[in-house]
């Protein structure tokens, strides 16, 4: 796992880089008052700068899915199932890099917004299980849809299906603009166990396609177990939340 | 080394490889031979790792396809699978990394003999399909497997380059090497296999040593081809 | 070298090897290419080659020296015999093709005979 770890970031960090300096460089402007206000603003410039960080976002996730085997049926053209690594190994590297990426990323923006640890904490499971299930749910309808049409899907698409799942986590999230949330608030714990069940199927149904060859049995009750479990922690804490207030 | 027992694919409803059967040793360079469509293709794929069986079994040295089977095994797509973005260095860089018996002292000696060694910052993609060929090739056999599988190593590209293809493929081969070559260009494989398999609809019509063939019915690979094809 | 598909590669390339070996293309006591280097030149595959200096060797006109490859025999007595066996084929064939057109013993002589006769002429 840590070559493939270490030859994924070899090929993203600088872009990753880029994508930090334009977060770093548009809060810098917000802070010192640069923008234009009669243009866009006060309220719109946060606005913006939620946009950014959510553009970021999408576009890493994007960018570290490409690793991941879709599990074409037709015509399996990637690169890296030639190499002796598991899928699991792939994802899992892919899972290590999208945790760095977004510990650096949020540590900006706590930096930038004044969050305490335990808000970083919150902001940092929040933006991870989002990726987590994002990218696993992603691949999935990916897969499904390539069965369907019956051909491999171009990058575009991939990019698209990325934004229609991220984009309804992300709002449900932006409800509350202020991230500040108590560490054990049931809102909290209700979003990252909604992400962990969708990561969790995602990850069943590709096990059950050809990303994981010889339909290894081990990931699917793996999965089945994370799923079940997740909606067992969404269930108690929502009866918690509608018996307690 | 390979076993495939009564191996078939499902595609849908459409059968790929059906009671595909077969036995490859040590050393054994075979062709399979048969039109497009007649499961060579799914054929490689299902031994390099890259989609599963519907029913029956391929081993590799008694492994199924999987993670380990890719380290002993070098294979060739038909297609070239190479990220969009990298250069030759990359990908050199690529199998380095990932695989263990990747010789880059040879890949470099191939490059040369190829004409490519100017190219190594260019991007694959940019290159012509010949020399995108010649690149794959050269990558694929200089690593040090157990076994070689060539999907169409000729395929769609002109007689010249085809040529440097051959050379470039017989250079690489030593005494221990065991292939597995799928082309529809007959004649141009007849003296690089030692043995034949032809193939249609998935199954197999006919497997023969090809010396034994030509001693015993006087023919050639090509000519068995027609033979063996033209009551399909 | 120019091959016909439907007879037995390795044995054209032992019989060219032998006709080397007659008109003193390779010498006795020469060294033979590897099996590497002769595949790439001859564009076979190289399990060709193995069975083609295996046949040499039953044949007694090779013989491997350990760890140095093989090498032509230097026995001048497999050579003479080898021009023998080598005429001798071709006498045969050559027979058989003039039978093969109706030509009979006398014609055939005298045939040979004639040629031969004008070939002294014109040199």
């Amino acid at each position: 796992m840590f070559k493939f770890t270490k030859y994924i970031i070899k090929r993203e960090y600088k872009v990753f880089i880029l994508s930090m300096l334009v977060l770093i460089v548009y809060s810098g402007l917000m802070t010192f008052n640069v923008l234009p206000e009669n243009i866009i603003g006060k309220g719109n410039s946060v606005a913006i700068a939620v946009l950014i960080s959510f553009a970021i976002f999408i576009f890493m996730t994007d960018r570290l899915n490409w690793y991941i085997e879709k599990g074409m049926i037709n015509d399996s053209r990637d690169h890296f199932m030639l190499i002796p690594q598991t899928p699991g190994t792939i994802i899992g590297s892919v899972f290590i890099v999208a945790a760095i990426e977004i510990i650096v990323f949020d540590m900006v923006t706590a930096m930038l917004g004044g969050f305490d640890f335990a808000e970083f904490l919150m902001l940092f499971s929040y933006v991870f299980c989002t990726f987590t299930g994002v990218t696993m749910l992603g691949t999935y309808l990916l897969l499904i849809i390539s069965r369907f049409v019956k051909r491999k899907i171009n990058g575009y698409a991939s990019l698209v299906l990325i934004i229609l799942v991220a984009a309804p986590l992300i709002v449900r999230l932006s409800v509350n603009t202020d991230f500040r949330i108590p560490y054990l608030y049931s809102y909290g714990i209700a979003y990252i166990s909604t992400c962990v069940f969708i990561t969790g199927i995602g990850f069943f149904g590709l096990c059950k396609g050809n990303t994981f060859n010889h339909k290894e049995t081990k990931y699917r009750w793996i999965s089945l177990l994370v799923v079940v479990l997740a909606f067992t922690v969404y269930g108690v804490g929502q009866l918690y939340t509608y018996y307690n207030l | 080394m390979i076993k495939i027992t009564n191996l078939t694919k499902t595609f849908k409803l459409k059968k790929a490889l059906n009671n595909f059967n077969l036995e490859v040793g040590q050393q054994e360079v075979v062709g399979i031979l048969g039109p497009n469509g007649s499961g060579k293709s799914t054929l490689m794929r299902i031994a390099a790792g890259l989609i599963p069986v519907s029913k029956g079994s391929l081993t590799i040295d008694d492994l199924q396809p999987g993670s380990e089977s890719k380290a002993n095994v070098s294979y060739l797509s038909e297609v070239n699978a190479i990220p969009h973005g990298d250069t030759v260095i990359d990908v050199m860089e690529f199998y380095s990394l990932f695989f263990e018996d990747f010789n880059k002292e040879q890949f470099l000696l191939s490059l040369e003999s190829l004409k490519l060694d100017k190219e190594m910052k260019t991007k694959v993609r940019k290159l012509s399909k010949g020399m995108q060929q010649k690149l794959r090739l050269a990558l694929t056999m200089a690593r040090n497997a157990k076994i070689y599988l060539l999907d169409e190593p000729l395929g769609g590209i002109d007689p010249l380059a085809r040529e440097e293809i051959l050379d470039t493929l017989i250079d690489s081969m030593n005494e221990d090497s065991t292939m597995i070559i799928t082309t529809h260009l007959v004649s141009e494989i007849e003296h690089i296999i030692t043995r034949v398999v032809y193939i249609n609809e998935g199954q197999v019509l006919g497997d023969y040593e090809c010396e034994k063939l030509r001693m015993d019915e006087g023919v050639s690979i090509e000519e068995k081809y027609k033979e063996v094809f033209k009551n399909v | 070298m120019e091959f016909n598909n439907n007879q037995p590669i390795y044995l054209q390339i032992v019989n060219k090897i032998k006709e080397e070996f007659v008109n003193g293309t390779r010498l006795p006591g020469e060294k033979m290419p590897s099996v590497r280097e002769f595949s790439k030149v001859l564009k076979v595959n190289p399990t060709t080659i193995q069975r083609v200096y295996k046949e040499l060797e039953l044949e007694e006109l090779t013989y491997t020296k350990r760890g140095m490859g093989s090498f032509v025999t230097e026995d001048k007595e497999m050579f003479i015999k080898m021009k023998k066996d080598i005429a001798d084929q071709l006498t045969m064939d050559f027979i058989e093709k003039m039978s093969h057109i109706g030509i009979d013993k006398e014609q055939l002589i005298k045939f040979v005979d004639d040629k031969l006769s004008k070939e002294e002429k014109n040199d």
